[in-house]
């Protein structure tokens, strides 16, 4: 008998996978932001 | 299969790369102090700390005592479920990492705070102390419930390597502790935690490597073990498995509590580096959990399942077990110096909030610096007995348990919702966070006695009865926190936020750099600023709130009315020849056509100062300070660099008074730089500052008549503030 079930599997891999998932949105997503903000505010102090 | 018999007989390898080890951090630090210009610049680095090691001293803080052998501990009692460790932790990190860190940062620079309980009393405008007294009294208990467990896992380590008995290990790693506070601490700690912080991943990556390579997977050995082991809820079903899961979880909502991950967010030194240290900080993460929980699993697998009587020594013997003895002795030394360097931070914490939040901010305003010098010597002395002592009785808890419930839960539910909400809420008020504070701190300490208090009265529900069984025996930072948050937004609405808030909250939608220094921009134009413990002048008003106050009484008045000052001061000129820092941005780059300009000169004075701290049982040294302070609101705020001043003609000006005569702002920089060195050092005696260099000059600020309103421009920093405020 395998010791592990299906169920345990996706208990132990699956949050690791979506934590993984969620730090590379982050990542990426946080530097398009921040990106984005900087030119806005750039633009907003060569527009004075 | 080794056994037991591991404990006590470390080969002499381990126990002379351990000592050595341990020898050669003690000798550095001891030499590097000597060239070091402020050890207490660790606080928030000077907020210089790059992103590997902002992201690596984030998590490494952890590394002391819990992950370090309580997590491998929970492993090796329960299971893979223990690989549920990083199911709240991980997303509450980046949450922290994605929601708090920038606000946090750009706050606190914004008030020029460097401690929570000074940030909230600035942010909540709190004038009576309360919300720092209450803070500081949070810190001071769960602290120390932190250092007590770090003293429990040093006794475990000494106890392992060299057969000691459990209560030995406790008074030498207490002893050790103590010792090592009064020293000095802060050895370079930046770097250190850093090297400290790698070794033990290192291990975590390594041990479960080797026994991997030698052993396969360990779930076979797990199952023959026994069932629960290899299933994810620990053998249980229904309500049981839901608390399971949710105690499991809950423990991620201690992150944006604890102050030793907050003050990491504070010393950030630039905003692209907030992505990478939270890239760092996570895969740290990730290494470190599945790393621990394997290492548990493992010595399950190697040593037996029962087969170590105290599950916190897993770790070590793993250690001993797997790695070759040099290795083994390095990778425990490592340990420790963690955890002695922790347990060091959070000693002197709890003791500066007892001295300085508490005592000289609440009770006796007007003590004198001889008196804080030794209170903070008792202060520390008694914290690290009383810890000594609770590590004492407390010696039958597992590590994970203690850590968890007498520190990180506490902080989690007191501090944490406050946190979150001064960076988001404006609503939040003083009251609601004192009562958010009291309630989280009461409910974490009564729901963690909750199950012995019940079964006493005959009252705990039985097993079969899995709700209520599962409510009264989840992890107490679950109903902390929620009861803590609910305290704060009810008491909040029923109150009233502080005044000027929208102003400080509209700095969040800038980027960092519009408030940060960057390159070549002085930190002494920082606005904003933090008033020492004791003084009575203005806590939340800054420079923009000062000079539209000036503005209006000079507009209001006949501009020549009757001032204090004399020369130029407090005057309107048509032109005045003025020592300023040179501006960044010029009169003529904010002049326009369709607008007017008018110059106003603020006067700031700044000092360069060599202090001589002189610490027990150890050679003096000397600290260098620039303090930069505030003449119109009687602010000294820290400045990491002397600044260059430049006579200059300004015409149309009004030339703000200054509210300090030399000899009260000479008084007032020295007793900063003292409050500065007694935060960060046990002091032998109170230690006596030079001042080397002073410079009086004029921050200028344009204000600008504009059709769609009358702004005011910091010429040095270059942000913003709207004339009508």
């Amino acid at each position: 008998m395998a010791p592990m079930s299906v169920i345990d599997w996706i208990g132990l891999v699956g949050p690791y996978v979506v934590f993984f998932g969620l730090l590379i949105v982050y990542y990426v997503w946080e530097g398009r932001r921040e990106r984005r903000l900087r030119e806005r505010y750039t633009e907003g102090r060569h527009g004075e | 299969m080794a056994s037991n018999a591991i404990a006590g007989s470390a080969s002499v390898w381990v126990l002379g790369t351990f000592t050595v080890y341990l020898l050669a951090l003690v000798g550095i630090g001891l030499y590097t102090s000597r060239f070091m210009d402020s050890v207490g610049d660790y606080v928030i680095g000077g907020r210089r700390i790059g992103p590997v090691v902002t992201g690596f001293s984030e998590r490494a803080s952890e590394m002391s005592g819990w992950l370090t052998l309580g997590v491998p501990a929970d492993a090796y009692g329960t299971g893979i479920m223990a690989f549920l460790n990083g199911l709240g932790m991980i997303p509450a990190d980046l949450f922290s990492w994605a929601a708090i860190a920038k606000r946090l940062r750009k706050y606190t620079e914004l008030v020029r705070s460097v401690t929570l309980p000074t940030f909230f009393e600035h942010r909540l405008g709190d004038d009576t102390g309360r919300v720092k007294g209450v803070s500081a009294v949070v810190l001071m208990l769960f602290e120390g419930g932190y250092v007590g467990a770090q003293i429990v896992a040093a006794g475990i380590l000494l106890q392992i390597l060299t057969g000691i008995d459990p209560w030995v290990g406790i008074i030498v790693g207490g002893i050790i502790v103590i010792s090592y506070t009064f020293l000095g601490g802060y050895f370079a700690v930046a770097w250190s935690d850093y090297f400290q912080g790698a070794i033990i991943l290192t291990a975590f990556i390594a041990l479960p490597v080797i026994a991997f390579v030698n052993f396969g997977l360990p779930f076979e050995e797990l199952a023959q073990s026994g069932d629960s082991l290899t299933s994810i809820t620990a053998g249980t079903t229904g309500w049981a498995a839901v608390f399971g899961i949710i105690s499991y979880a809950a423990i991620g909502l201690g992150v944006p509590g604890n102050p030793h991950i907050m003050v990491r967010f504070m010393g950030i030194d630039r905003v692209k580096n907030i992505r990478r240290a939270a890239l760092v900080a996570q895969l740290f993460m990730f290494v470190a959990y599945i790393g621990a929980a394997f290492v548990g699993l493992y010595a399950l697998a190697v040593f037996g399942g029962g087969a170590i009587e105290t599950p916190d020594a897993v770790m070590p013997m793993l250690t001993l077990d797997l790695l070759p003895d040099v290795l083994a002795g390095i990778v425990l030394a490592a340990a420790l110096a963690a955890m002695m360097s922790s347990a060091d931070s959070q000693l002197l914490v709890a003791t500066s909030a007892v001295v300085e939040d508490v005592y000289h901010g609440f009770f006796d305003r007007d003590a004198t610096q001889e008196e804080l010098v030794r209170y903070s010597r008792y202060a520390t002395l008694g914290l690290g007995v009383a810890s000594v002592g609770f590590a004492y009785f407390a010696r039958g808890t597992p590590i994970y348990t203690l850590v968890l419930d007498y520190a990180w839960g506490g902080l989690g539910a007191a501090i944490g919702p406050t946190i979150i909400a001064t960076l988001w809420w404006k609503r939040v008020t003083a009251e609601g966070s004192v009562a958010s504070m009291i309630v989280g701190t009461i409910t974490m300490i009564l729901w963690t006695q909750l199950p012995t208090v019940l079964g006493a009265v005959g009252m705990m529900p039985p097993e079969s009865a899995a709700f209520w069984y599962g409510l009264a025996t989840v992890y107490g930072l679950f109903p902390a926190f929620v009861l803590s948050v609910l305290t704060l937004v009810v008491v909040s609405l029923l109150t009233s936020p502080p005044e000027g808030v929208d102003e400080r909250f509209a700095v969040f939608d800038k980027p960092l750099s519009a408030v940060l220094s960057e390159d070549g921009t002085p930190e002494y134009a920082t606005d904003g600023g933090a008033v020492a413990a004791g003084a009575s002048g203005p806590k939340v008003v800054t420079e923009a709130d000062n000079i539209r106050n000036h503005v209006a009484t000079a507009a209001s008045t006949a501009l020549d009315a009757e001032r204090p000052a004399t020369g130029p001061v407090g005057h309107h000129h048509d032109q005045a020849e003025l020592p300023v820092f040179p501006p960044a941005i010029s009169r003529e780059a904010v002049t326009s056509e369709s607008s007017r300009v008018t110059a106003v000169a603020y006067p700031y004075r700044v000092y360069e100062t060599e202090t001589e701290v002189d610490r027990p049982f150890m050679s003096a040294h000397t600290d260098r300070h620039v303090v930069s302070m505030d003449c119109s609101r009687r602010l000294a705020v820290r400045a990491d660099v002397f600044p260059e001043t430049d006579a200059r003609t300004v015409s149309d000006v009004l030339v703000l008074p200054t509210e300090l005569d030399d000899e009260q702002a000479d008084e007032k920089a020295r007793d900063e730089v003292f409050e500065w060195t007694l935060r960060t050092s046990v002091l032998a005696d109170v230690p006596e500052t030079e001042i080397d260099r002073v410079a009086d000059a004029y921050k200028l600020f344009w204000l600008v008549e504009r059709p769609d309103g009358n702004v005011i421009i910091d010429s040095v920093r270059g942000t913003e503030r709207p004339l009508e405020g």
